[in-house]
């Protein structure tokens, strides 16, 4: 085949299959609205387009069987069949045969197509039943049915009180015999109405070997002004050759009709038939849609006449008529527009250079000649955005093309798993970028599937439940904030989050306990555990377990995220949140020494200027910031980048308040440069690994900057995620803890766990005595009390003298004779476990934040003070019980992270996690603990190598370390008993790593 | 009327227009060569030498279109007139012709 050959039939299978697809969601459209007149006709279309094609490349395989589906379709689009499900099926089957053959056309006669084809023929020669009356829809009359008829054409005719006529023109004898051509003739019919469609007839003609005497007849539908004597007059036609239809036969199939543009102010009369369409009659009727990659998957108004096949793949270079919207849209291949799109995002970073140059002119001595440079350049700027908006807009597609084949596959899904399932699609015309489109394929058909197969229940059950026995599957989109959320509902019984606990707990991903501690959000979440299932039976319907992890990272891919909402009894929600196009975003850049980056604006809450009334605070070697009542943890990002950090205390640059998913974290950065649309381009491969960033842009100054991945930033840096904290917080939101409310004379609210508390007395100030830069309370029947001031140990507002009469508390359960002052006892009362913060203000001496009584409230650790202090290393008060161990955890995996935290926190003392160990090294450089918990496998410094470090260090050479290991083979005791680990765990068996804790504790007494 | 085959495609060069007065001749020489270059799987009907086809003309391509596919062969018609495409179009024939236009 040659090359001109090759890509005619790779334009007959690009054709082709969109037509397939277009048949296979009408063909399921039409079993709800078996009568409708437009679906009938686009669905004719469809299949004739397909046959007609094939047969250009003497494709009979396929031609034999478009054409007896094509016969098929003719007698419904006539009325003279109804539309069962039977035949729906078989059509169905017939659509996936024809996909199959034009995939792969030189294998088309391969694929057996003779059931379907056997049975479509039985059912043309069998008397077809009537159609039942009731639910016919308008149609029009048998001899209308050869045409494609516009009914924004044949609208604007009844509106104008135009007639409507068919006339039945021999070639010859009609037209060539009277001495005028063909195209004359039909000029002359365009001259005096509107030309609707035509048909000519060819069954008169059959091969070469029979004589050229047929005559060729054409019929043209058209509307007009005149009436039918005058016309007859006008075409030299006799009466018999003229059929004129009713009004109102047209008035009631229009009511049938979508209305899909707003009718003109004024008739525009049709240009001449040798004229190109004028571009403002044009714009007069509908505006133009926006380029699409390919024609609407259906068209409601077909043109009169389709384009011929553009072999070379280029638009038709000679005007026709026009009378159909065809004009408005272009076909343009898929690697034009990408270049198009790279053109304008090479310009968009041209125009960003000249802003910043024409900037700098004005900004020095008078330039002169360029007075009016500012202007233009501005003029140039407006274009350029304009243009990139534009190409953006191109490149974005409906989704409703991609929501219409989950008609066909819930339709297939109900079928097979004996469940009438209803499908009901909303926002089909929100648009997207086409790179999103075709990633979301894959995760929605998953989505999609799985509400089919296990949201929704069989028909008994739901009638049992009281619900209607049809079940409904709805997935819509919306634009919301910026971004467009997709959301798949159904109305089934809903996630059980007992059941999968269960599931969770049989496949080993949890312990019991940590079950027991799961809320329902929290439960929900295990169906993204990879291996995850809940169908009792594995089906081949919905996947077997190894989806929904994946259906999430590639939505997470696509730089969306995905969340469930679920009614037990009622049904679930998965609603998946995206951004609307991944090519050119707005940016702010910002500059940490001499580099810059650009951080994605999507993100940018707002920008904080610290200062004496917003101080940065460090706690435990966290930074945050208080912002109106919230205290949020800040990220350096010199130092996360490695780089030298220029911020002092006078000038602490900026803070980025940022938003990621439900997160809000700041980022403290040295300078602002300004804001731009940034051209997102991919990183190099020796970059690709980062975690940091998520590509490199070229700025207006010739300069290189790196894109931020916030996610990759604040990955396992923040105190923890704010998502984990809300399910801790709603797992024990049924549990209160008594804690005492005082003040120290600084505006903070402070408040102890009374359980902590072993006594509290009032003393007048006077009886402190200050020794050796220490405060001191002698008591007449007890120890000397070493005396605490919060503002000594954490960094809140400096208190004022200490007034007469001051209150002092004694923690219960510590051996050395210490105290804490308070000025003010405010009150006693109860503290919801669910309310506290813990991960906002995170560090040594503070379990968290809440707001109690109207006020934000730092919860203390009556014994992390005491250590703060540096009477921490008691035996006494590290062997007292597992409330007092220090521990330290290294663990890369956040979720094992956030097990360890939710297993231990409430257990122990004080518990440290860090990222790997290397952390953990540098941490046990500075800070003392009771025991070390470590992760064996862990980049940088693995669990083995961490502990053989400890081992040979003089200073640590004892301290205990428990590994967790998800492996539990050989192998690894024998390399931990090697390394010198004193424990070894499985990950998740919180019992045991307590059992183990306290027998390092019992060690330690 | 030149006809050339190569690489499997029959290329029919028609001398001039397509009429009713030429028609049957044409008719013969095609329906002989068919027969004869019976390894063509492809029969192309190049039209740059014609301005004009008229109903006649018409059904010689409409006879030669149901012959190939009679023969299971691809057809199309190449370099026809921009006149006689915008017939095509018109009489709708555009859907059943593969019009392949002159470079």
């Amino acid at each position: 085949m040659s090359t001109e050959e090759n890509e005619m039939l790779g334009l007959f299978v690009q054709e082709a299959s969109e037509h397939l697809e277009t048949l296979e969601t009408d063909l399921v459209a039409l079993e709800s609205r078996p009568s409708d007149a437009e679906l009938l006709n686009r669905l004719f279309r469809a299949i004739h387009s397909v046959k007609g094609t094939a047969g250009f490349f003497g494709l009979t395989a396929i031609t034999d069987l478009a054409h007896v589906m094509e016969s098929v379709m003719a007698l419904l689009r006539d009325g003279r069949m109804h539309a069962t499900p039977d035949l729906i099926n078989l059509f169905l089957s017939g659509t996936d045969k024809l996909k199959a053959m034009v995939a792969a056309p030189e294998q088309s006669t391969s694929i057996d197509t003779s059931a379907e084809r056997t049975a479509l023929h039985a059912l043309l020669t069998t008397e077809p039943p009537a159609r039942p009356a009731k639910n016919d829809a308008p149609t029009l009359p048998l001899y209308l049915s050869a045409f494609r008829i516009d009914p924004e054409l044949v609208r604007d005719a009844v509106r104008h009180g135009h007639n409507i006529y068919v006339i039945q023109v021999r070639l010859h004898a009609d037209i060539e015999a009277h001495g005028q051509t063909i195209l004359d003739y039909l000029r002359e019919v365009e001259s005096l109405g509107t030309l609707i469609d035509t048909a000519t007839d060819l069954s008169e003609v059959s091969g070469l070997s029979d004589e050229l005497s047929a005559e060729l007849i054409c019929s043209v539908l058209f509307t007009t002004a005149m009436e039918p004597d005058l016309l007859l007059a006008a075409f030299n036609l006799p009466e018999s050759q003229l059929i004129q239809t009713p009004e109102k036969v047209f008035h009631d199939w229009l009511l049938t009709q979508p209305v899909l543009a707003p009718a003109p102010s004024v008739a525009t009369p049709p240009p001449a038939l040798s004229h190109p369409p004028a571009p403002a009659a044009s714009t007069a009727l509908t505006p133009p849609p926006p380029a699409t990659l390919a024609p609407p998957p259906a068209p409601a108004h077909p043109p009169a006449h389709p384009p011929e096949p553009a072999p070379s793949g280029t638009a038709q270079a000679i005007p026709t008529a026009p009378r159909a919207k065809t004009e408005e849209t272009v076909r343009i291949s898929v690697s034009l527009l990408d270049a198009l799109m790279n053109l304008a995002g090479e310009m968009v970073l041209g125009r960003n250079q000249l802003l910043r140059i024409a900037a700098s002119s004005r900004d020095s001595a008078a330039h002169p000649g360029q007075e009016g440079l500012a202007g233009i350049v501005q003029g140039i700027s407006g274009i350029t955005s304009d243009l990139q908006r534009t190409i953006m807009r191109a490149r974005l597609q409906p989704v409703g093309g991609l929501f219409g084949k989950f008609n066909r596959i819930i339709r297939d899904l109900g079928q097979k798993l004996g469940k009438d399932i209803h499908l009901e699609t909303v926002g089909d015309d929100v648009e997207l970028d086409r790179a999103l489109i075709e990633g979301l394929s894959d995760p929605l058909t998953h989505l999609i599937r799985n509400s089919a197969d296990h949201g929704i229940e069989p028909g008994e059950e739901r009638k049992r439940a009281g619900k209607s026995p049809t079940g409904h599957v709805r997935i819509s989109a919306a634009h919301l904030a910026g971004r467009v959320q997709i959301e798949v509902r159904d109305d089934g019984h809903g996630l059980n989050p007992a059941k999968l606990k269960a599931k969770a707990i049989e496949k080993g991903l949890i312990t019991p306990e940590q079950s027991a501690r799961l809320s329902d959000p929290e439960a929900w979440q295990l169906i993204f555990a990879p291996g995850f299932s809940t169908a009792a039976v594995v089906s081949d319907v919905s996947g077997r377990g190894v989806g929904m992890d994946v259906v999430k990272t590639n939505i997470e891919r696509l730089g969306g995220r995905v969340e469930i909402s679920s009614v037990l009894g009622q049904g679930t929600a998965i609603i998946i949140r995206l951004p609307l196009t991944l090519a050119i975003i707005p940016a702010l850049i910002v500059g940490c020494g001499t580099r810059r980056f650009a951080v994605p604006q999507l993100n940018l809450d707002e920008i904080v200027r610290p200062g004496p009334d917003r101080p940065l605070e460090n706690f435990g070697g966290s930074r945050i910031i208080r912002l109106r009542e919230e205290l949020l943890p800040v990220l350096n990002l010199s130092t996360l980048l490695g780089l030298p950090d220029h911020a002092t205390a006078d000038n602490p640059g900026y803070v980025l308040m940022l938003k990621l998913d439900d997160r809000r974290f700041g980022l403290q950065v040295e300078e602002i440069n300004d804001t731009e649309e940034i051209v997102v381009k991919p990183l190099g491969r020796h970059l690709q690994n980062t975690s940091f960033y998520s590509g490199a842009t070229l700025l207006g100054q010739g300069e290189i900057a790196l894109i931020l991945d916030l996610a990759g930033l604040a990955h396992g840096r923040l105190p923890a995620e704010t998502h984990a904290r809300q399910l801790t917080q709603e797992a024990t939101a049924a549990d209160t803890e008594r804690v005492l409310l005082f003040r120290d004379g600084t505006p903070e609210t402070f408040a102890l766990h009374i359980a902590n508390i072993g006594r509290i007395e009032r003393i007048a100030s006077s009886r402190i005595e200050r020794i050796g830069g220490h405060d001191y309370l002698r008591q007449k029947n007890g120890p000397t009390l070493r005396l605490l001031r919060i503002q000594d140990q954490l960094p809140v507002t400096p208190a004022g003298p200490l007034p007469e009469e001051i209150h002092i508390i004694v923690p219960r359960l510590v051996h050395h004779p210490i105290a804490l002052v308070v000025e003010t006892i405010l009150d006693a009362t109860d503290l919801p476990t669910a309310a506290l913060d813990r991960t906002s203000l995170a560090a040594p001496g503070i379990l968290g934040t809440a707001s109690l009584q109207q006020r934000l409230t730092i919860l203390l650790d009556l014994y992390g003070l005491v250590r703060l202090v540096g009477l921490d290393a008691s035996p006494t008060l590290a062997a007292t019980s597992l409330s007092s161990l220090r521990i330290l955890v290294a663990e890369d995996t956040a979720f094992f992270r956030e097990a360890v935290r939710r297993g231990l926190g409430d257990l122990v003392g004080t518990l440290d996690i860090v990222n790997d160990g290397e952390e953990a090294w540098q941490r046990l450089q500075t800070t003392s603990y009771d025991v070390l918990i470590t992760d064996l496998e862990m980049p940088r410094l693995n669990g083995f190598e961490l502990t053989i470090r400890i081992r040979a260090d003089a200073r640590l050479k004892t301290l205990p370390v428990i590994s967790l290991s998800a492996r539990d083979n050989e192998e690894f005791h024998t390399r931990a008993t090697q390394a010198g680990i004193t424990h070894y765990e499985t990950k998740l068996d919180r019992e045991r790593l307590c059992k183990a804790l306290t027998r390092v504790l019992s060690l330690a007494v | 009327m030149q006809i050339e085959l190569n690489d499997y495609a029959l290329r029919v060069t028609f001398p001039g227009d397509l009429l009713s007065t030429n028609v049957t001749a044409l008719r013969t020489e095609l329906l002989a060569h068919l027969d004869k270059e019976a390894a063509a799987t492809t029969v192309i009907a190049d039209l740059s030498n014609a301005k004009v086809v008229d109903s006649q003309g018409l059904n010689l391509l409409i006879a030669l279109l149901r012959e190939t596919e009679r023969r299971k062969l691809k057809f199309r018609v190449e370099n026809p007139h921009p006149e006689i495409r915008r017939m095509f179009t018109l009489l709708n024939l555009n859907t059943r012709f593969a019009l392949v236009p002159a470079a």
